[in-house]
């Protein structure tokens, strides 16, 4: 490699053509963001896996320093006591990590049991690599049943949409938070319509379009509406926060999500009934 | 460093990255695959850099659900410059370095952003606070494995050297 450093018009023609086939990569996409791109996928599809084993890698590393690391150091110490105090405190935290995974689980089971809709449990396994986009990687894929554009819920409210053709056993789920995300929604206390749309990391949702004479008040509750064939009807987005006049005729809304995206470790992927049988379902 | 061990670097470094964003419990991305490209562009030259930065950013792309190609020509810009400025620049030292991993996080995100914002008016700058942990994280972690990297030839002479010592008594 060092060799063709040193030569510096090639050098030159290769960056060109590097950046070059970089700006062709893009352009291709831009005006075509709903089709499938074959790299992506592959990539995706193959990374997934990998995140798999490192996440059971990590996963173990973190068991051996908690449960061996760790206390072996507390029995350096030679204070039988302290080690005594330390792993029964250890073994408290896990239980407590335990009891607080099994509640979440039994708020997943409960709203499973309670939608009328095929769902299918996944755990959190990946975050984003960047803090551009707002996607997590969950351990379910095509051949659970997963396909691209499914609704994503958890307990406490609506968390985005399967992005892009699933891996095999791995699925990438763009947030709502992401700046390219929105779902048709409505206020519930006053069915008055509007888009939410999502505008990255740290950022409240917007919600746009709500017509002018709409009743909206701090506090109310945002909730799908169905209608943009993703999201199933009446599920929770989040809170009114903040109204204003929004540009031309519209109110424009600051909605608080329900859902606290930046811990969800469960969710359910709504793998049955078309978005639109469920609105209809829910409209009658 | 073979082509294979920048390749499997770059792997490591993404599948940590995106699995240790929900191990610490919250969103705030590290990019240790810039790490990567930065370590190999210093380490190898700008072309190094240049063919590292589009394979960590065109991995970091399809893993995050971005426009393929933008994370890319960005990353590619970063190696280039950085292998460039490693080439002009005697870096050695471990301030200088740190330096130069933390600078790198910044610039790539400025140009992440500016590409993002002429495709996407809805687009935003990362949180400050965000950035900041990210490229001071980057900054100590590269400029950390430079200095084990380096220092790792000398410690096993110097290891089997007191081995055969103790050996021969």
């Amino acid at each position: 490699m060092r060799d063709v450093i040193d030569t510096p018009r090639r050098s030159g023609t290769l960056v060109a053509v590097v950046l070059l086939a970089h700006l062709m990569l893009i352009s291709s996409q831009v005006d075509d963001r709903r089709g499938q791109n074959l790299l992506e996928f592959v990539v995706f599809g193959s990374f997934g896996e990998i995140q798999r084993v490192v996440s059971l890698g990590v996963g173990g590393i973190g068991g051996v320093w908690q449960r061996y690391v760790y206390l072996r150091g507390v029995r350096d110490e030679n204070e039988a006591l302290r080690s005594s105090v330390a792993s029964l405190q250890l073994e408290l935290q896990e239980q407590r990590s335990l009891a607080r995974r099994a509640e979440r689980l039994e708020r997943l089971l409960s709203l499973q049991g309670r939608v009328p809709l095929d769902t299918l449990a996944a755990g959190v396994i990946g975050g984003d690599a960047t803090a551009w986009f707002q996607t997590v990687t969950i351990d379910r894929g095509r051949m659970h049943g997963v396909r691209a554009d499914q609704a994503v819920i958890a307990a406490e409210g609506v968390v985005g949409r399967v992005s892009g053709r699933p891996g095999p056993g791995t699925a990438m789920v763009q947030l709502l938070l992401d700046h390219n995300a929105a779902a048709g929604a409505l206020i519930e206390r006053t069915r008055a319509g509007g888009i939410v749309l999502g505008m990255g990391a740290d950022q409240p949702l917007r919600m746009e379009y709500v017509p002018p004479q709409a009743d909206v008040q701090v506090g109310d509750l945002v909730v799908t509406s169905g209608i943009d064939g993703l999201y199933p009807k009446g599920y929770v987005i989040g809170r009114v926060v903040g109204v204003e006049e929004g540009t031309g005729l519209y109110q424009s809304l600051t909605i608080q999500p329900n859902v606290d995206f930046s811990a969800v470790e469960e969710v359910l992927v709504v793998v049955g009934n078309a978005p639109e049988e469920m609105a209809a379902e829910g409209g009658s | 460093m073979t082509v294979a061990g920048v390749i499997l670097a770059v792997i490591v470094a993404l599948a940590l990255q995106t699995t240790l964003v929900r191990t610490g419990g919250g969103f705030v991305p590290i990019d240790l695959g810039l790490a990567v490209v930065v370590y190999t562009a210093l380490s190898l030259g700008p072309l190094a850099g240049l063919f590292t930065g589009s394979l960590a950013g065109l991995g970091q792309d399809a893993l995050s659900g971005g426009i393929l190609g933008v994370g890319g020509l960005s990353g590619a810009l970063i190696g280039f410059g950085a292998g460039h400025l490693g080439s002009l620049v005697i870096v050695t030292s471990f301030v200088p370095r740190l330096l130069i991993f933390f600078v790198a996080v910044v610039i790539h995100s400025v140009l992440l952003f500016l590409v993002y914002s002429l495709i996407s008016p809805r687009g935003a700058f990362p949180d400050h606070r965000a950035l900041l942990t990210n490229a001071a994280v980057v900054a100590v972690v590269g400029a950390v494995a430079f200095r084990v990297i380096e220092g790792w030839p000398e410690y096993a002479r110097r290891r089997q050297l007191r081995r055969r010592a103790l050996g021969r008594r």
